[in-house]
């Protein structure tokens, strides 16, 4: 099945990235771990079907997210700074014995269970029209409050960063 | 096409509008002839729009449900009284709110508008929390007023333990809506729907996909985390002392009325009706956490030397009185179990709104020339020296602690209540023994306040009419609700009975 083949190469690949992500220890080379990740997760997305959900993963993370966060970097000149101070082995150890604690309880929890037994999907799953029609439509509600939630962080950004006046 | 009930809505729009004209008006105070300041004028709008919006909700309790559509926007906004009841609590808790914050953007100067326009959108934000059974919309909700809510925190930039406090708040604010993201795919993934009736009527019949009960589990549990955070139950306090203290006094004050009041009654509508199928695997989750909210929230509070700080713990404990009313609720399906339950609750968050407007109201109208009164050295002797304002103090603090005849006291007594009527005598016990706890350090403000001579001769403080205003309506609320609390009992009846019932009766 070529399908998963390619899944697990995504999956692996991804989950190697975002490893790589958070043991590098120059900022710039993590990001760039990022976009492999973010991609990866593209791929998945495509292999779902969700061809939109996929191009906008690319374009608004993958490239804009991503040039901001290497943009920051770059500006903020933050080499090791960072990093360098996150050396305290103890809570290291916690975080991975969380995370392990996580990982099992939700392998745990998805014994057993097929979720892929719903209903087939319509031809137009996936697209931006058909989307686009359900955002308009069914969702217009959520995505006006949306417009509402960008205007707060406009205003946040400005009232956080703008020119005061004397 | 779209049918849009606009009687459904104009509450909400009000607020949004509101927000547009205040940041209209900013932006014109700050053309280049017109340079003035704008705050009184923006405060007063703010009032203004909130208040018509408020006059709207009231139009809609009382027309409810013959005199609009409960359900527009196929279903995803939804007004019943619970909301409403909400609707009101919000902003009447944000106009106090607003009323508290007249010295601070008078310092604030260029930002004065901006100030008030984020206070109206996070109101919007919690609007759109309450009024809906979707988890999505539950979620832009959420996010909409915790944006707000993070850069009021962070408002006064050259202040570093605010700009400090906002960071934080921001950074465990975004972990928190990882973990109710999560969980919300989570519970999707088994319901096949993010709508709340939908949910459990999914839940309640789990014979369809083998297992998927621990996925369920999974997804309750990570919604509840992220919901933990916002109400600051223990463990997930940690935030709260640091940006209750670094965030100006009238944001502060916003942040535990408004903001809680939106996440409990977000938490108790998941509760009773997403999750309601699931309930005796959060039940003890409930007990477990409002006993370690009470106790950590109380006994922390013993040993803070800043009212501002204890106030915050304070908060935390009173969390975990509220989360007793939570836990008190029934496994059974049926409305009248849940009712008195609901009730409680939605009694004690109004008493809770007045009486930490009230002591935040006193603390900030004790400032003098910029200079916080926040240790509880500096309030020494302030009773003699500004007897209105200290007999006002000695009335929240007794109302905090739960002194009868103060409105605290009733809304502990209906709180604890329901718990022994649901069996569970050892959490009230507990509850009962935290507030005596609470006595003693809500107490020693006013020992300070009167039985310490103060150092200095004490300045006069200049009269400001907002403040007394706000600290009035918080005084006489006290004493109303304390002595007779049928009123509000009858209309938090009412507001409970359409909550749930739609779907508990099915």
């Amino acid at each position: 099945m070529p399908v998963q083949v390619l899944f697990y190469l995504f999956a692996c690949v991804s989950v190697i990235a975002a490893f790589l992500t958070i043991t590098r220890k120059n900022p710039v080379i993590s990001a760039v771990w990022l976009v492999v990740c973010l991609f990866c997760v593209a791929g998945i997305y495509l292999l779902l079907g969700a061809y939109f959900v996929a191009a906008v993963q690319v374009i608004v993370y993958a490239g804009a997210v991503l040039m901001l966060f290497l943009f920051v970097i770059m500006m903020l000149n933050l080499r090791t700074g960072i990093v360098g101070q996150m050396r305290n082995l103890g809570i290291k150890l916690l975080g991975v014995l969380i995370a392990l604690l996580v990982f099992v309880q939700l392998r745990l929890a998805f014994k057993g269970v097929s979720l892929l037994t719903g209903p087939e999907l319509s031809a137009d799953f996936g697209q931006a029209a058909s989307l686009g029609k359900l955002l308009f439509s069914e969702y217009v509600y959520p995505l006006e409050v949306i417009a509402v939630l960008l205007l707060v962080a406009v205003v946040g950004a400005l009232v956080l960063t703008g020119k005061e006046s004397a | 096409m779209l049918q849009t009930d606009w009687n459904t809505v104009f509450p909400l729009l009000t607020v949004a509008t509101t927000a547009g004209f205040v940041l209209l008006l900013a932006m014109v105070g700050r053309v280049g002839t017109l340079r003035r300041d704008i705050g009184p004028a923006a405060a007063v709008l703010s009032v203004l729009g909130l208040a018509v919006s408020a006059g709207m909700t009231l139009w809609q309790w009382f027309s409810f449900p013959r005199g609009f559509d409960p359900d527009t926007f196929s279903g995803l906004l939804r007004v019943d009284r619970f909301a409403i009841f909400f609707n009101l609590l919000l902003c009447a808790g944000a106009v106090l709110c607003i009323l508290l914050s007249s010295r601070l953007t008078g310092k604030l100067k260029t930002f004065a508008g901006e100030y008030y326009a984020l206070i109206v959108l996070a109101v919007f934000g919690m609007m759109v929390m309450v009024n809906t059974t979707d988890l999505v919309v539950l979620l832009v909700g959420l996010e909409t007023m915790s944006l707000a809510v993070y850069v009021l925190v962070g408002i006064r930039r050259h202040d570093q333990r605010g700009s400090e406090a906002a960071a934080k708040y921001f950074l465990i604010g975004a972990f928190a809506s990882g973990f109710l993201v999560y969980g919300i795919a989570l519970t999707y993934g088994i319901a096949g729907s993010t709508r709340m009736e939908q949910i459990a009527v999914a839940l309640a019949d789990s014979g369809g996909m083998p297992g998927a009960g621990k996925v369920a589990l999974a997804g309750l549990g990570l919604v509840l985390v992220g919901l933990f955070f916002k109400v600051s139950a223990v463990p997930f306090h940690m935030w709260v002392p640091d940006a209750y203290e670094g965030a100006p006094l009238p944001v502060t004050t916003f942040m535990a009325v408004a903001v809680k009041a939106a996440a409990f009654a977000v938490l108790a509508r998941l509760l009773v009706i997403g999750f309601h199928p699931l309930a005796h695997h959060w039940l003890p989750v409930l007990w477990a956490l409002a006993v370690a909210t009470m106790t950590l929230g109380n006994l922390a509070a013993i040993f803070q030397g800043s009212i501002k700080r204890m106030l915050a713990y304070s908060s935390i404990a009173h969390a975990g009185y509220l989360l007793v009313a939570l836990a008190s609720l029934s496994p059974e399906p049926g409305l009248a179990v849940q009712q008195r339950v609901l009730l409680s609750l939605l009694y004690y968050l109004v008493v809770y709104t007045l009486m930490n407007v009230g002591a935040f109201g006193v603390l900030i109208y004790l400032e003098r020339g910029g200079r916080p009164m926040e240790t509880l050295e500096q309030v020494r002797g302030t009773g003699y020296g500004y007897p209105v304002l200290g007999a006002a103090m000695a009335v929240f603090m007794f109302s905090l602690a739960g002194i009868p005849p103060t409105g605290g006291f009733m809304g502990k007594f209906y709180v604890f209540t329901a718990a022994i009527d649901r069996g569970l005598v050892w959490l009230a016990v507990i509850g009962v023994l935290n507030s005596a706890v609470s006595a003693y350090y809500y107490l020693r403000v006013t020992v300070q306040m009167y039985m310490r001579e103060s150092e200095k001769s004490l300045p006069r403080i200049p009269f400001s009419i907002p403040l007394a205003l706000a600290l009035t309506v918080c005084f006489l609320g006290i004493f109303y609700l304390g002595v007779s609390p049928a009123g509000l009992l009858e209309a938090a009846g009412r507001a409970v009975e359409q909550a749930t019932g739609m779907v508990i009766l099915k």
